[in-house]
């Protein structure tokens, strides 16, 4: 199971038993919003390969006065 | 996207029904770099056939709970569930290239049966490198 602490604000959707009872929240690719099988974690967000590659991942970086 | 139950993983599963053997607490992931990423072991394929990631650089299977798997719905291709999202620790050193899962009877990389294999959903290979941190959620589909 998930040994990572979650990130707060991240996109996640529920995984469900049988019953309808929340297992856990699923965290999904921060950039497009799918669930993947597999994701990596860049900075403090998770994106699938795609996401990853096509430079979706790199933070927006804001200017500091 | 390729999965399969190898031989091995079905002579598991008939033990456990109809032959009424006691299934596990838990299952093992692990992450293997032979065939493709579009493609997976044949029936006849056991553990060295999938040239799991080597035990170094801080690879260990995740431990998948039975608890973890959630509701089992219709797939494209059978009755499917996924189960809890798990994180491996931090690469220490290069993986390699992963084309997909296995889930295995142990925790002892490179040893145990394989219940199940599959391709990552969106087919296509991953590079681990050092300091790559990857979280993956398994799947297992059973076709009719």
């Amino acid at each position: 199971m998930s040994s990572a602490p979650e990130i707060q604000g991240h996109p996640v959707e529920p995984l469900l038993d049988a019953r309808g009872n929340l297992i856990e929240m699923i965290t999904v690719c921060a950039e497009c919003g799918q669930a993947r099988t597999i994701l990596f974690l860049t900075r403090d967000r998770w994106y699938c390969s795609s996401c990853r590659a096509s430079g979706a991942a790199p933070p927006k970086l804001y200017p500091v006065a | 996207m390729a999965e399969i139950f190898p031989n091995e993983g079905l002579d598991l599963i008939y033990g456990i029904v109809p032959k009424g053997a006691t299934g596990p607490a838990n299952t093992w992931l692990g992450l293997f770099t032979a065939f493709t990423a579009s493609t997976v072991g044949t029936s006849a394929a056991v553990i060295a056939s999938w040239s799991e990631v080597s035990v170094a650089g801080a690879y260990v299977r995740q431990t998948i709970a039975s608890s973890s798997w959630g509701t089992v719905g219709t797939t494209q291709s059978g009755r499917g569930s996924g189960a809890a999202q798990v994180t491996f620790a931090t690469a220490t050193a290069v993986w390699g290239t992963a084309n997909g899962f296995i889930v295995a009877s142990g925790a002892t990389g490179g040893a145990g049966v394989v219940w199940f294999g599959a391709n990552f959903d969106d087919t296509t290979a991953v590079v681990i490198n050092t300091n790559d941190v990857i979280k993956v959620t398994p799947t297992w589909v059973y076709t009719g």
